[in-house]
């Protein structure tokens, strides 16, 4: 498949220590593309570097076969960009955020208009056209940020932590769009939840302290979210009965049990549909999942020639 | 062009939405600096250099306010989109830093001669007499290199400066006595020999000495003129050069 993105050798140093060291991966073309890592991997500093916004100290990127250096106006008139703070124009209002961008991306004013509302109907944020950014709650101002990126239609869209801070709602719309109307874009983003990453790019790489990480520890980590993670269930009363089956099932590992709630993790991460199945969705008072933290996982597997 | 229009018509837009933030400083200028010229009208100080005084003062403060307005102006429009991460997006459009720069500073210096504007009406109105039409024209069109300059500059303390109180206080313990001092309230002149030809090449005099000059008051110079646009370019340079290495 023909390379969307390229990234050879890239390095940024900041006054504080090295961000990125010599980042090197490729991005297909209409694919999605995660960058996991925890906070201060670089990933916010990689894509910044891919929107042009700062600039690297080495290597080079490629967007469609040409140097970023090169013609970096023409690159960012393909390229849309939602930041990790959303960056909205707090004077002007949620439509105008949009048609303003439509505007500077060269849409004439009517088509600027018509996309804007477009977008604003299909996220459901008309009725919120007329209200300034800042009166909005964190979650919506999420949406308008992505919303905005999309009036331009742009080839490349870059989302930095797209999901962060947002509620159910707002996650929900923003991974069906990229699903199901996203296919003639290369997307790329950012998230510090390897789940994330698993269940939305088609591809994605883990960055530890500006290195990518080898395949192999890739794999390692894989495993270890799916073994490390833990699955709490309450239960309706009498709680006997699931607790019993539960103690008889394949698969189940580490199961601890109190009054009316157990804890458990799985030998694989697909049984869990069976276990439920198996002891009934009606017997379920409450549902939590909780994977372990990508930092720790990084730093216990940490150790030399690691990275790619 | 047409993505600056676009821009530069939103932050029209939202000025006026602030009417009262962006005018409310200017009448009270024109009135607290009318009572300063009443000083004039009572004859205590006839003359500056041969001319009524207040003939010589209504350029010379109508300048002032320009230069302070579109200061000032620059400055917070940058510091509060940098705050709010505006202009972080703004960076990562299609827009180039020129153009950006460009609208920054363009922007600055029209809403800071629609205040000139207001001033010199205020002045006519209060005063009657200040000076002939076609004198004020040519005085409005060599005024730009002058409000580039001075835009120019707030955009790059706003941008170097990330602390708001040290960039306030660049601009009342710096910027504000070098303009006055800078023949806003008397002529250079009255200084030493060697501080007055420091002055002629300095952007804090030379808008001054060529606005009185527009209107016939002192001597018209071509190398004031170019000095004010040589100061110009460099701040406009100064301006993208800051605003591409802002995120660095």
């Amino acid at each position: 498949m023909e390379a969307s993105i390229a990234l050879k050798d890239i390095s940024k140093r900041y006054p504080s220590g090295p961000a990125l060291d010599s980042v090197t991966f490729g991005v297909e073309r209409h694919t999605i593309f995660g960058i996991v890592g925890p906070a201060g991997a670089g990933k916010s500093t990689l894509l910044q570097i891919l929107t042009t916004l700062i600039t690297s100290d080495t290597g080079t990127v490629f967007i469609h076969g040409i140097p970023l250096h090169e013609q970096p106006g023409y690159i960012r008139s393909l390229s849309g960009y939602v930041p990790e703070q959303e960056m909205l124009n707090p004077d002007g209002t949620v439509f105008e955020n949009l048609k303003l961008h439509g505007l500077l991306y060269g849409l004439s004013p009517q088509k600027a208009t018509v996309r804007s509302r477009k977008l604003l109907e299909q996220f459901d944020l008309l009725e919120y056209a007329h209200d300034f950014p800042d009166s909005l709650p964190v979650s919506l101002r999420r949406l308008v940020s992505f919303a905005r990126a999309l009036v331009s239609d742009p080839d490349l869209l870059y989302l930095d932590e797209p999901v962060m801070r947002s509620d159910y709602r707002t996650r929900s719309l923003i991974w069906e769009y990229l699903h199901t109307q996203a296919g003639d874009k290369t997307v790329c983003f950012t998230t510090m939840s390897i789940s994330e990453a698993e269940e939305h790019a088609d591809r994605y790489i883990v960055l530890h302290q500006g290195r990518v990480l080898t395949d192999r520890l890739h794999e390692d980590i894989r495993n270890i979210i799916q073994r490390d993670t833990e699955y709490l269930l309450e239960f309706h009363p009498p709680h006997r009965r699931p607790k019993e089956l539960l103690r008889d099932m394949e698969g189940v590992i580490a199961l601890e049990e109190w009054d009316s709630r157990v804890s458990f993790h799985l030998e694989r991460a697909t049984d869990f549909l069976e276990v439920i199945r198996k002891i009934g969705v009606d017997t379920i008072r409450d549902l939590r999942v909780k994977e372990p933290d990508l930092n720790r996982i990084i730093l216990d597997l940490t150790k030399e020639d690691i990275y790619e | 062009m047409r993505q600056l229009s676009a821009l530069l018509s939103q932050e029209l837009l939202e000025s006026s939405r602030k009417i009262y933030r962006e005018f409310i400083p200017v009448i009270v200028y024109g009135l607290i600096t009318f009572l300063g010229l009443l000083l004039g009208l009572r004859r205590i100080l006839p003359e500056i250099e041969n001319v009524d005084t207040v003939r010589w003062m209504v350029p010379n403060l109508v300048m002032f306010g320009f230069l302070v307005f579109t200061f000032l102006g620059a400055n917070r429009e940058i510091f509060e989109k940098r705050r709010s991460g505006y202009l972080t997006y703004l960076r990562s459009t299609a827009l180039s830093r020129w153009q950006l720069a460009g609208l920054f500073i363009g922007e600055a210096v029209l809403k800071g001669w629609i205040k000139a504007v207001i001033l010199l009406l205020m002045y006519w109105a209060l005063l009657g007499n200040i000076g002939a039409p076609h004198g004020w024209i040519l005085y409005v069109l060599q005024a730009i290199p002058a409000g580039v300059f001075w835009a120019g500059f707030a955009l790059i303390l706003g941008l170097m400066v990330k602390d708001i109180v040290l960039n306030s206080t660049v601009y009342t313990a710096i910027i504000l006595p070098l303009m006055i001092v800078g023949g806003a309230l008397y002529p250079i002149s009255v200084y030493p020999e060697i501080i007055y030809y420091t002055s002629l090449v300095l952007p804090s005099t030379q808008p001054f000495i060529l606005g009185r000059a527009a209107l016939g008051i002192g001597q018209w110079s071509i190398w004031i003129l170019s000095g004010m646009i040589v100061w110009a370019g460099a701040a406009y340079w100064g301006a993208c050069y800051s605003l591409r290495k802002e995120a660095d």
